[in-house]
């Protein structure tokens, strides 16, 4: 199953951005959830009511839970035995309590599709790492809480997972760090954010393993990972890095995480390969 | 102060072991049973834990009491190679901060 491409979220975002200034937002035949969870974050922050989505695309739409996201009553009533058993439809991340339930509801999901019981753990671990990133960034008072959605396909071998927030994106949030500002300076800050190490936070003991985690082992699965902040893009897809510069920007940071369900995650391997302090080895310490 | 050691289940003690804010609770909680018992065992089975919980949780407590004392009060015990590595790596970067 074909990854997505840069050229598809960028152009997807343009198409909302139409639609809501008046125009068409026209869809792609094949939809995905990044395609719900920005959809439903830019309804929601210009507060549409009137929807109109054409009857081949409604219940999939429905299924995916975007009418539940953005708080209007559903026109299409979906079992949850039909949810529960293929997708994982839009969450708000609303509290902390919601990270970790949201988390296992996905793994729910998506650990029959990993390739074994320690790539569940990985995918655990990274995405709990992501959804409280999300949690903790989202413009909640605003009422525009992070969204989350997930989808596997089994044929495909490809599973994606798609979180959105309306933050003050990932520049902002590293330039709290004066340490980083000279890089901010000259460097994509969503490839930065990547780096081992990188927090914008490090006075609190924050270490920004997050997106490092994320990227390394997408990486070892040779998977896919897009990563917009404002106007900025990095994605690593198949171990090629690529960034540039969106000339219309996403309000907040978009992070889509794309599997090969095949192929197996290890964050051991990854863990064992961040540098550790001078003078320490792994065998240090037995626990 | 007993010498004691006191046997903890995280997954039973902790009902959520993913953000930071969990991870402050049950280093707090861990401190309020050190002044009641000598050492700790923290059994990790049937656990699922994030990088930032551990950090928050092990990572600060152990900057914090430093490495000699840490290793002498608190024994670990189930751990995955997954957890292991993961210690390894936020314990070093830990207690080197601390020395």
């Amino acid at each position: 199953m074909q990854k997505t491409s840069v050229q598809d979220i960028t152009s997807w975002i343009e198409n909302i951005n139409n639609g809501l200034t008046g125009g068409t937002c026209y869809s792609p035949k094949f939809l995905k959830p990044y395609h719900f969870v920005t959809l439903a974050l830019e309804l929601k922050r210009y507060q549409e009511k009137d929807i109109q989505i054409p009857d081949a695309l409604a219940t999939y739409a429905a299924t995916m839970g975007l009418w539940d996201a953005i708080e209007l009553p559903s026109p299409i009533a979906i079992s949850k035995n039909k949810r529960a058993s293929n997708f994982f439809p839009m969450e708000p991340l609303k509290s902390l309590n919601t990270v970790q339930n949201s988390a296992e509801k996905i793994m729910g999901i998506l650990k029959t599709h990993c390739a074994n019981k320690e790539s569940a753990e990985s995918l655990s671990c990274m995405l709990l790492e992501l959804l409280e990133n999300c949690f903790a960034h989202a413009a909640i008072d605003q009422g525009l809480h992070g969204l989350v959605c997930a989808q596997p396909w089994a044929n495909g071998k490809l599973a994606q997972i798609a979180l959105v927030d309306s933050g003050i994106g990932i520049r902002n949030s590293l330039g709290e760090n004066p340490e980083l500002r000279s890089r901010l300076d000259g460097e994509n800050c969503c490839e930065l954010a990547t780096e081992y190490g990188i927090t914008g936070k490090p006075q609190k003991g924050h270490t920004g393993y997050g997106l490092t985690l994320a990227r390394d082992l997408i990486e070892q699965n040779n998977g896919n990972l897009i990563i917009i902040s404002k106007s900025e893009l990095f994605q690593s897809c198949e171990k090629k890095p690529h960034k540039q510069y969106c000339e219309l920007p996403w309000h907040g940071t978009l992070i889509l995480l794309e599997l090969n369900t095949d192929r197996a995650l290890d964050s051991a391997d990854v863990f064992n390969k961040w540098p550790l302090p001078k003078g320490y080895t792994n065998e240090d310490f037995d626990f | 102060m007993k010498t004691s050691i006191f046997k903890l289940s995280i997954s039973d003690t902790f009902k959520h072991t993913s953000t930071r804010a969990e991870g402050i609770q049950a280093r707090e909680k861990l401190i309020q049973l050190l002044k009641t018992h000598e050492k700790l065992a923290l059994d990790f089975a049937h656990t699922q834990i994030t990088v930032s919980f551990i950090d928050e949780c092990l990572g600060v407590l152990g900057e914090n009491m430093g490495r000699e004392i840490f290793t002498n009060k608190i024994t670990l015990e189930n751990i995955s190679p997954t957890l292991k590595s993961l210690l390894t790596h936020i314990m070093t970067r830990r207690f080197n901060d601390a020395a």
